[in-house]
């Protein structure tokens, strides 16, 4: 054996891996981000399936609530600002605005016994109670694909591929201030 | 979905009161699914009252076909206002102002729902008339531009060092060929280097190989049973059986899930190794539960990383336990040999009820076990062809810090044995002009 190929066989076992390696490491970055984009689809999906059922629990309200006409508006128009909405950061907000609404809407619901009685309405309740929750654990699901991601492209040395083809830090689902506020209620002069 | 008047594509328009609606862009009508039409009308009861199938005077349809289902659709009369419904799938099409005069003919007591059909139409005209390429993909398109020019830049420039690297390689061999004398001629050492260049080359390769796996368990978030997504998921939680308890092969410990390997000692000659006979996985569903539900694992063609072997057998003193010889009659392995017993060793490996485990598999839907799976989706966790579907009794962190030193092992041993190797044909083998 001699040096030429000593040195030869170095440099393409060395090329070889660094290659193997790269792809392993590009590859990786192009699944975390994907799982991104999958996780909020899949949110997207169940904000759909709620959305789907909100008109039905505003006519079904709009029955007995005949003075909370204004916390059903904010159910509407709060439903209708997400279908305004494109970016993630946008409908996340608008979203937030609609968990809210309901939220107030099921509290003032509980003054009005005849509402509460009547057998759609708790369907619908249960129904987008339990769509609430499986957002909340898809929310949760989103932010952890998102704390990996933008963990990794910032590990060395995922941060020299990353900034080569351009993966940046891509936000958190956040709740904002407002939201996270105590629902408010005023009590209208109501039938009994 | 297609106007029956006049065949354009029927476009796909968001509501406030709900479903999305299905709109000719040249404002013919509008398409309800079934249902759909209680949502803009505030006395929908009323709807299902009155007498239909009265045949008013025409409006001018080309064809009578269902953009649903491609049926017949039959004029109709309901709350005065005429429409089209297909008696097959349920679905209405509603001529140019139909919607707005059964939203005002059905109104109720209570808050009106307002309508405005005409938005609906400009919105669809809209939409019909917007560029294939949206701003929005148009970002996208540039955004992933520069990736890829990295992408083919990088690739093809360390193709070009692996060709000169390739090249340094053939001038090399054929200063060998060209060669007078070696020092030491090749011999069954100098293969053995070679071998050993080799093998920590592909030891190298395989820690690459484990090193994707680590990352793939990495960059998934575990999820609650609840809201399971249908793709690649992991969960974390306690196994529970589906049905009766499982006995364990040749422990007979109870259990949801095992595996067992049994081998022959075999002499060839001088040479004696340890032969593989018989092994397997129990394919009985069982669930994983967590602390929102429980997910049925169905765990055909999985990787079981169960390190811990719980119960080893082997007739070292020349006998076998009774349970185990029993277990191997069951699993069709003959004990005795031409010469009395044969060497056996035999080792199983098993998943207890309210273990703890971790599967990363495949969620999927199938309606027959949809009853079982006890989550708001309905699905079950197996093996796809795409993915990895891995069940083990340690946690997600352990497995990573075993895939680690796996990886560290290998990355690190695989060049250094290698690398000696090498050097050591360099020096022990060298060749002279």
């Amino acid at each position: 054996m001699n040096g030429t190929l000593l040195v030869g066989v170095l440099l393409v076992f060395g090329i070889v891996s660094i290659m193997v390696y790269g792809v392993g490491l590009y590859n990786t970055l192009v699944r975390l981000s994907n799982n991104i984009d999958k996780a909020w689809s899949n949110i997207d999906v169940i904000l759909k399936q709620r959305h789907d059922e909100l008109p039905k629990l505003v006519q079904v309200c709009n029955s007995y609530m005949t003075h909370e006409r204004e916390t059903l508006e904010r159910v509407t128009n709060a439903r209708s600002a997400y279908g305004r909405s494109t970016s993630v950061d946008d409908k996340a907000k608008a979203e937030n605005q609609l968990t809210s609404a309901l939220g107030r809407l099921f509290a003032v619901a509980e003054q009005y016994p005849a509402l509460k009685a009547n057998q759609d309405f708790l369907t619908l309740q249960q129904r987008i109670s339990a769509l609430e929750n499986t957002i909340a654990d898809r929310r949760e699901f989103y932010n952890d694909s998102v704390n990996l991601y933008n963990i990794r492209i910032e590990q060395i040395p995922a941060l020299w591929v990353a900034q080569q083809i351009g993966y940046r830090g891509r936000p958190l689902l956040a709740v904002t201030h407002a939201d996270r506020a105590d629902v408010e209620l005023a009590f209208t002069n109501r039938a009994a | 979905m297609q106007c029956p008047t006049c065949q354009n594509d029927l476009v796909e328009i968001a509501t406030l009161e709900g479903p999305q609606l299905d709109v000719c862009p040249e404002q013919h009508g509008l398409w309800l699914d079934r249902g759909e039409v209680n949502l803009f009308v505030e006395n929908y009861r009323a709807l299902g009252e009155t007498p239909s199938r009265v045949a008013t005077g025409a409006i001018a349809v080309q064809t009578t076909t269902c953009p649903r289902c491609r049926k017949t659709l039959d004029e109709d009369t309901v709350l005065a206002t005429v429409l089209f419904a297909c008696r097959a799938c349920g679905g209405w099409w509603l001529p140019k102002g139909s919607l707005t005069e059964l939203n005002a003919t059905g109104r109720g007591s209570g808050a009106q729902i307002h309508l405005n059909e005409a938005d609906f139409y400009r919105r669809a005209e809209k939409r019909a008339s917007r560029p294939q390429t949206s701003e929005a993909r148009a970002v996208v398109q540039a955004r992933r531009e520069p990736r890829v020019q990295q992408v083919w830049f990088w690739t093809l420039f360390l193709l070009t060092a692996l060709l000169f690297a390739g090249l340094i390689v053939v001038a090399g061999i054929r200063n060998i060929v060209a060669s007078v004398q070696w020092m030491t001629p090749p011999d069954t050492t100098w293969g053995a280097l070679a071998l050993g260049a080799l093998t920590g080359m592909g030891v190298t390769l395989y820690g690459f190989a484990i090193n994707n796996r680590k990352r793939l368990i990495e960059s998934i978030p575990t999820s609650p049973v609840r809201s399971l997504a249908v793709g690649l998921v992991e969960v974390s939680g306690r196994a529970q059986p589906e049905g009766p308890l499982l006995r364990a092969p040749f422990s007979g410990m109870p259990c949801v899930l095992f595996s067992y390997r049994v081998e022959e000692r075999r002499t060839s000659g001088k040479d004696t190794r340890w032969e593989t006979v018989a092994k397997g996985t129990s394919e009985q569903p069982f669930y994983v539960q967590d602390d929102t539900g429980r997910v049925l694992i169905v765990p055909f063609e999985a990787q079981l990383i169960v390190p811990d072997k719980r119960t080893t057998r082997s007739n070292w003193s020349g006998t076998l336990p009774a349970d185990t010889i029993v277990g191997l009659l069951k699993l069709g392995v003959a004990v005795d040999g031409w010469f009395g017993e044969k060497s056996i060793r035999c080792s199983e490996t098993f998943i207890l009820p309210d273990e703890r485990v971790y599967v990363m598999g495949t969620a999927q839907e199938y309606q027959a076990v949809g009853d079982s799976t006890e989550n708001s989706a309905g699905l079950y966790i197996g093996s796809s062809p795409n993915n990895e579907f891995i069940i083990s009794d340690r946690s997600e962190k352990e497995l990573l810090s075993r895939l680690q030193w796996q990886v560290w092992a290998s990355v690190g041993g695989g060049p250094a044995l290698a690398l000696v190797c090498l050097l050591l044909m360099f020096k022990l083998y060298r060749t002279v002009h």
